[in-house]
């Protein structure tokens, strides 16, 4: 069992609370982006097109998560 | 031939990242003369007040800012190798904006306009599409959309 700190941005916050944890085996990027799908299923669109980062650089779906990592989720980007 | 020594440019002070101020395009300008740049080019992407046939009362631009200063900064000293500029910047605002105010600025600086152009286009684009930081509209019908959501992509 991990702990997996969240952070997330803009249309995201629609679905999730800006900031929360989850607690589950999830020792993936991508286990932990089926568990927040599971949370709130309308933002699958949503996360299937978002970018992971941790520490401030983005993480594959692979990356293998530690324990109380901090997880950055960005959707798409509409600066400018 | 006179050598120019850099300490005779201006001073650089902040000139590309993310800010809550509004931008100052005259200040960021001023720092963009060279002695030998021919051509200037400074892009603003302002705030208008319709979209995709909405009427748009402000906008709030929300960034994840220490990437999203690490990734400008990246991109603007890749386009200066690049094209060889003598200065480049790029600062984005974050907070609510009105219409007609500046939003993002990218200034670019050459020996001729034409590299000055196309690396100000390169920085804007890259920047749009990459660096994180994410639009909400508000409508004149009291609504709001965030920009980057899968409808309109």
């Amino acid at each position: 069992m991990a702990t997996i700190q969240i952070q997330v941005f803009a249309v995201l916050k629609d679905y999730f609370k800006s900031e929360f944890e989850i607690t589950g085996s999830i020792s993936t990027v991508l286990e932990l982006k089926i568990e927040m799908e599971k949370l709130n299923p309308d933002s699958k669109k949503i996360l299937q097109a978002s970018r992971f980062a941790i520490d401030e650089k983005f993480v594959s779906q692979e990356y293998k998560l530690n324990e109380n990592d901090k997880v950055v989720v960005l959707p798409p980007s509409s600066g400018g | 031939m006179i050598k120019l020594s850099s300490s005779l440019l201006p001073v650089a002070a902040k000139s590309s990242g993310i800010t809550s101020e509004p931008l100052d395009l005259i200040s960021l300008v001023a720092m963009a003369h060279h002695p030998k740049a021919g051509g200037i080019v400074l892009f603003s992407g302002e705030v208008r007040n319709h979209n995709s046939g909405k009427e748009v009362m402000y906008l709030e631009y929300e960034a994840y800012v220490p990437l999203a200063e690490k990734m400008i900064y990246e991109i603007v000293e890749t386009a200066k190798k690049k094209w060889d500029l003598h200065f480049a910047c790029c600062m984005h605002r974050i907070g609510k904006l009105e219409i007609g105010e500046s939003a993002v600025v990218v200034i670019t600086s050459h020996s001729h306009r034409g590299e000055s152009y196309e690396a100000n286009k390169y920085i804007i684009d890259r920047v749009k599409h990459e660096a994180p930081i994410w639009k909400n509209e508000f409508y004149i019908d009291g609504s709001s959309l965030w920009g980057g959501n899968c409808h309109c992509h």
